[in-house]
Formats: structure tokens, sequence, C-alpha cells
């Protein structure tokens, strides 16, 4: 008997079908690249923060008219991400790849615990500064934009 | 470009060039063509945002470690072997208390040891040659102002043949040339002081232009950016190509770049340019920051 006969379709669209739902299993868990656990839990948070930086940072650029409620529900957002919050995905040797984690978090880690409560403290700045884009949101969203750019230049990897 | 193999092929005609000019120097091989005027007055408030232009502090500071800022002592890994900062702070062991204002103006625009050897082009005197003499005096004003700290940095660990500091004469006649900044007069003045900012205190070529085969700048190739820094890192194309560089940028993308590392995806650039933007270019002045935009927008 051929597999490939009429009467065997059926199975063989099952079998296809399950084939490919099993191989494409693990490409929809890889959203990161293969992360998992509390790995990928922190990208996903990192992912979040950083739309919200995106849609925040369009406005100040002006490349979207600005919306003061938008941007201050955007930094509550934000802050909601950070501290505590952003500090409990860490925990020690929290290594597996893809993370793009360096081990100095944990030798530095009242460095990495104070940034991370520093963003939601300047997160939360913006979110009061917002009716006012100019100077005070401005100047709030500069604040907090460099505190990402501190912890990420210290604690995560260098593009390679 | 400096990957492995060209470290690699780069180390053996180094070699050969380190073995020529060590055991045979040839004094003066490198010339200065430069005048400097180290009779100027410096001001240490104007040096405090100079050395902001010119970013001197992540270099020269070991903050992974906890180090005191200035005081040096940051290691560089590199093909070549590991390259560490000196202590720039005015202590008068350790650091450099003793110089005068001649020592600093050779050190940083002509690349020259107190006792008239050669510095590595580690320390990027390539670029600074560019800086004005108020500048640089304005420098050394501020930085006799700072707190000294006593701290011996220990040697560079360089393997044989770059170890060999007698060759860097060479090295230097090849591709340093110490001429100031000279403005074209075609350009405007705020696309003159973009052009001084990039090219000389901000040392961008430094790490946005390739390197030939024995480690200089490819002028060729300037700003089209490297897969594989010293460090390893990738370093973008800074040139106004559309698709390759920042041509497409809007003046708004280069300013949030520089004043708070956010990158036109919104993310946070991080990495050696992280400190770049956290130590120097997040404390430039908006006219600067307009300045460097023109510039680089317009090359």
């Amino acid at each position: 008997m051929k597999f490939f006969s009429k009467r065997n379709l059926p199975k063989l669209i099952l079998a296809t079908a399950l084939s490919v739902s099993a191989l494409s299993a693990p490409l929809i868990v890889s959203a990161h690249g293969g992360a998992s656990g509390v790995v990928k839990e922190r990208m996903d948070l990192m992912d979040t923060t950083g739309e919200a930086m995106k849609k925040i940072t369009a406005m100040f650029k002006r490349q979207q008219p600005y919306n003061a409620d938008e941007v201050a529900r955007l930094s509550a957002l934000i802050a909601s991400k950070g501290g505590e919050n952003l500090t409990k995905l860490f925990p020690e040797h929290s290594m597996d790849k893809p993370t793009e984690a360096l081990p100095a978090i944990w030798e530095r880690w009242e460095r990495f615990e104070s940034l991370a409560g520093q963003l939601t403290d300047q997160a939360q700045v913006l979110e009061n500064a917002a009716p006012q884009m100019m100077p005070n949101a401005m100047m709030s969203f500069m604040g907090l934009a460099k505190t990402c750019n501190d912890c990420h230049t210290e604690f995560r990897k260098k593009k390679e | 470009m400096l990957n492995k193999r060209n470290a690699v092929l780069a180390l053996i005609a180094l070699g050969t060039v380190g073995i020529v000019s060590g055991f045979a120097p040839i004094p003066g091989v490198w010339n200065s063509t430069e005048t400097r005027n180290t009779n100027l007055e410096g001001s240490a408030e104007r040096g405090a945002y100079v050395i902001r232009l010119a970013g001197c502090i992540a270099c020269h500071t070991d903050s992974k470690n906890g180090g005191a800022e200035l005081a040096g002592g940051r290691a560089f890994e590199t093909p070549f072997g590991v390259f560490r900062s000196p202590n720039i702070t005015p202590d008068k062991e350790t650091g450099i208390g003793n110089w005068s204002l001649e020592t600093f103006s050779n050190a940083v625009t002509k690349g020259l040891r107190p006792d008239g050897t050669h510095y590595y082009p580690a320390f990027p005197y390539t670029s600074y040659a560019k800086m004005s003499d108020q500048d640089v005096a304005d420098l050394k004003s501020y930085l006799d102002t700072v707190k000294p700290v006593k701290n011996a940095v220990a040697d560079h660990d360089l393997s044989f043949p770059f170890s060999m500091r007698e060759g860097l004469g060479l090295w230097k006649s090849m591709y340093f040339d110490d001429k100031k900044f000279a403005p074209n007069p075609e350009r405007s003045k705020s696309w003159n002081r973009g052009a001084y900012l990039v090219n000389g205190p901000g040392h961008c070529a430094e790490c946005h232009t390739p390197r030939t085969f024995f480690g200089g700048l490819a002028e060729t190739e300037k700003f089209y950016g490297t897969q594989e820094s010293p460090e390893g890192e990738k370093v973008p194309n800074i040139t106004n190509d559309p698709s390759l560089g920042i041509g497409k940028w809007g003046e708004m993308d280069v300013a949030f770049l520089l004043q708070m590392g956010l990158t036109p995806k919104g993310d946070s650039v991080g990495g050696s340019m992280g400190e770049v933007v956290r130590d120097g270019t997040a404390h430039y002045t908006q006219e600067d920051v307009s300045a460097v935009t023109e510039y680089l927008m317009n090359q």
C-alpha cells in the first residue's frame, strides 16, 4: 500500500499539521530568540517599557501630536515596571541565553537596585509633569531617558 | 578593519616595523608640524565644559571597580593586549600634578610623554591635535582644580611587538599629522563648530572610522563604522548616507541620541556610546548639539 494514496490523504494532512505545529511550537516560545522563564519575563518587561518610551519619544520629537494624558498614562506604565518589579526578575546567576544581562548586575547589585528605583521615580516625575510639555515634561523625559541609558550602559551587553 | 584575522596579520607586519625601529631607533622619525601657544591663561570654568567635549572622564575613570573620577586604571582589552588609562588628577606622584601647560599640551596634541617618548594612539591625540590652544589651556586649568587622588596605575600589558614603544615614532610618521583644526570658510559658523567638535575634542572618528592594517584611521572610509572595534563591539556608520549611515535621521534623532542616548528605534544606545553620552555629549550645550548635527548631516 502506498503511503501517499488517496485513502491515506487525511492521515497525511493530519501528520503534516501535527508536524508543523510541533515544529512551530518552539518558534512561538522563542519570540525572544529562545528565551524562557525569568529571562523571557524580563525581556518582555523591557519590550513593554521600550514600546512606551518609543511612543513618548515620538511626541517629544514632534513626530506625533503631544498628548499629555497619553504621556501620563505611558509614564505610569513605565513607573510600574521599575523598582522591585524589575529587580525581582534578576535572580542571581540568571544568565540563560539569550540574555543580554551582564554579571555586573550582581557584582554591583546596590547600583542596579538604585537605577531600577530611579526608573520608577523619574517616570513618576514625568507623569506629574506631563500637562506642561515645555519645559517641564521635556526635562523630566530627558532625566528618564538618561536613566535608561545609564543602566543599559553599565549592565547590558555591548552590541556585537 | 581590525578583525581577528587582520589583527594577526598586523601583528606580523608590525613585528617587522617594531624590530626595525626597535633595534635601530630612528631619532626624530616623527616631527611635529605645528607650533602651540602654551602661554595662554586657562579658565577652569570653561575647562569644566571642555572635559565634557573631549570625553576624558569615561576612559580615565575605572568606574567598574569603583575608581575615583579621572584617577585612571581602567583596563581596555584589545587584540594588542591590555591598555590602562593613566591617572590625570593633579596628584604630584601618581597623577599629572607636576605638569606644566607645555607638558600637558605636548601630551594632548602631540602624543608625547613628559620624557619625550610616544604615547600609544589608544589615547586619541590623533584627534585632540585639532583642539585649539585655548581649549587645551582651559582643560589643564580645570584638571588643576580636581581633587588629587593617589593611584599608581600599572603599565600597559601588551604583547610583543606592540610592547615596544620605540615603534610608535614610525607609526606616528605614517598616521599622525598634528595640524590644528582649520575652518572651512565656505561653510557656516555652526557647521565649522560641529566639524571642530566631531573631529577634535569629540574624537568620533577614533571609533567610527575603520582602521587600516597598521591601526591607523582609514581616512577614505571616514565614519563608515566597523563590524568589530578593538573592544569587540559593532560600531555604526555615521556618514550621511541614507541607507548605510544616518542620512535619513532627522535633526531630533541625532540630538536625542547625543543628549539622552535614545536611538531612533526608542532603545538606549548603551555600550561604549552609552558612556560617551553619559560622560560627554549629554552635557553639550544645545548650540553644540545643533552644530554637531549640522556637520554630521552635511559632511
